[in-house]
C-alpha cells in the first residue's frame, strides 16, 4: 500500500466569520497530479495558499512527507506556489526580482540558473524592465519563471495558463510535463482542455 | 551554527533588497525628513520657545516619533504592495527571520533619517548636540521604534483603516521610550547624567518587544 505523501486532516478556514473551507480531509501520493475543482469562491486558491503557508488555517493539520508544515520549515523548502496573482517588487527589474527569489530559496548559483534558463517563456526579452510597465501576460510569465525553474518536490499551481498566448501555453505545457515526472502537482483550472498535461490527472478533489 | 549563518545570510539579503528599493525610490527617507522638518518649522515659527534648550528634547522626540510612523508604514506597505510579501512567505525561511530582517531594515531607515532630523533640529533651535552618548540614546530608542512600528503595522495589515489604527497603537506603546528619551536628552544637554536607570528601561523595553515580535510572527505574517 502507498503511504500518502501529503495528508490534509480536518482543515478549516474562514474569512470575516464566513467559512470558506470546512473540515476538509484528503491524502495525495507522491507523484500524483491532482486537480482541485469547485465553483468560484469555493476555496480552491485558499486551499493552495494554506498549503503554501501564505494563509494560516483556523484548524486542522497539513502533513507533507511526515512533517507538519506549520512546525517545520523543512517541508516548506519542498513547496513551490505558482500564484494566479502578479507577485513582484516594483522597484526591482524582472531579472533582479527573480534572482532575489532564487537567492532567498537558497539556490547556490542563482545568476547561473537564471542565465541558463532565461529563454523559457522568452523572459530575456523583458528582463531589464520594471514589472509595473509589463503587460499582464508578461507579469504572468515572470511569476511562472520564478516558481517553475527551481526544482521542488511539490508544485501548487493556481490557474497557470490564464493570460498566456498559445505559444507560451505550449512551452508551459512542456515544462509542467517534464516536472510532473519528478514531482507532485496540485492545480486549479476552470478549463480542463487548456493544457494537455491536465489529461494525466490522477485524482480530483471537489470543494 | 550552520543555521545561524543561514539566518544572517537571509537577513542580509532582505535588508539589501530593502535598501536597494529605497535607493531607487527614496520614498521612505523623503517622507520621514519632510514631515519632521514641517513639524520643526511649525513649532519654531509659531512659538517663542525656539531659543530655549529646555524644549530641544521634546521637539526632537516629537518630530522624530511622528515622522517615523510615516516611514515605517511606508516601508511595510511596500512589502505588501503587489504581494511582494509572498516572496518571503513562500520561501523556506522561518517567519521569525523575516520579522527580524524587517526590524533591521526599518532601524536603518529611521536611524539614517534621525541624524538628518537632528541636524535640522540643531540648525533651527540653534543648539549643537552631536555627542556620542546622544547618538547611542537615539539608536537604542530607534531599535524600540523600529520593532514596535513593524509589529503594529503587521497586526493591522489586513484590517481596513490600518493607516489610522497602526499609529493609534504605536503612540501609546512608544510613550515609555519617549519619556526615557526626553529625560536622558535633557541630562545629556546639562552634561549631568544622573538617572541611568532610564537607559536600562529602554533596553529592557526593546528586548521585551523583540521577544513579543518573535513569538507572534507566525500569527501576524499573512498575505
Amino acid at each position: 500500500m502507498n503511504k500518502s505523501f501529503i495528508t490534509v486532516k480536518n482543515l478549516s478556514k474562514s474569512f470575516n466569520e464566513k467559512s470558506i473551507i470546512k473540515n476538509l480531509s484528503f491524502s495525495i501520493n507522491k507523484g500524483d497530479l491532482v486537480k482541485i475543482s469547485g465553483s468560484n469562491g469555493a476555496g480552491k486558491s485558499t486551499l493552495l495558499k494554506i498549503i503554501a503557508r501564505i494563509y494560516n488555517q483556523d484548524s486542522g493539520e497539513i502533513i507533507i512527507d511526515g512533517k507538519d508544515i506549520n512546525k517545520s520549515s523543512l517541508s516548506k523548502s519542498m513547496i513551490s506556489y505558482i500564484s494566479s496573482d502578479f507577485v513582484f517588487y516594483k522597484d526591482l527589474t524582472v531579472k533582479k526580482n527573480i534572482i532575489f527569489y532564487f537567492n532567498l530559496i537558497g539556490e547556490k548559483n542563482s545568476k547561473e540558473l537564471y542565465e541558463k534558463n532565461k529563454d523559457f517563456l522568452k523572459l530575456c526579452e523583458f528582463e531589464d524592465f520594471y514589472p509595473e510597465i509589463l503587460s499582464n501576460g508578461q507579469k504572468k510569465k515572470m511569476n511562472l519563471f520564478r516558481t517553475l525553474i527551481p526544482i521542488y518536490e511539490v508544485y501548487l499551481i493556481d490557474e497557470p495558463e490564464n493570460g498566456l498566448d498559445s505559444e507560451s501555453k505550449n512551452e508551459l505545457d512542456k515544462k509542467l510535463d517534464s516536472l510532473a515526472n519528478k514531482s507532485t502537482m496540485i492545480y486549479t483550472s476552470h478549463n480542463s482542455n487548456s493544457l494537455s498535461i491536465y489529461k494525466q490527472t490522477t485524482k480530483e478533489i471537489l470543494l | 551554527m550552520k543555521n545561524l549563518s543561514k539566518m544572517f545570510l537571509i537577513i542580509k539579503l532582505i535588508v539589501l533588497k530593502d535598501l536597494y528599493e529605497e535607493l531607487k525610490s527614496r520614498e521612505i527617507f523623503i517622507s520621514i525628513i519632510s514631515y519632521s522638518i514641517l513639524v520643526l518649522v511649525v513649532v519654531a515659527t509659531t512659538s517663542s520657545i525656539n531659543n530655549s534648550i529646555d524644549f530641544f528634547a521634546t521637539i526632537f522626540w516629537i518630530s522624530l516619533s511622528f515622522s517615523i510612523i510615516l516611514g515605517i508604514n511606508k516601508s511595510m506597505a511596500k512589502e505588501f504592495e503587489n504581494k511582494g510579501i509572498e516572496f518571503l512567505i513562500t520561501s523556506p525561511i522561518d517567519k521569525e527571520v523575516i520579522i527580524i530582517a524587517k526590524f533591521v531594515s526599518n532601524l536603518i531607515f529611521i536611524t539614517f533619517s534621525s541624524f538628518f532630523i537632528l541636524l535640522f533640529n540643531n540648525i533651527i533651535l540653534n543648539y549643537d548636540l552631536f555627542e556620542l552618548s546622544f547618538f547611542l540614546l537615539v539608536i537604542s530608542i530607534n531599535i524600540g521604534f523600529s520593532i514596535i512600528g513593524t509589529i503594529t503595522y503587521l497586526l493591522f495589515s489586513k484590517v481596513r483603516g490600518k493607516e489610522i489604527l497602526s499609529p493609534m497603537l504605536f503612540i501609546p506603546l512608544i510613550t515609555p521610550l519617549l519619556m526615557g528619551g526626553s529625560v536622558l536628552t535633557n541630562q545629556i544637554i546639562e552634561n549631568d547624567i544622573k538617572n541611568i536607570s532610564w537607559f536600562g528601561l529602554i533596553i529592557a523595553y526593546d528586548l521585551l518587544f523583540f521577544l513579543i515580535g518573535l513569538m507572534i510572527s507566525n500569527i501576524i505574517f499573512e498575505e
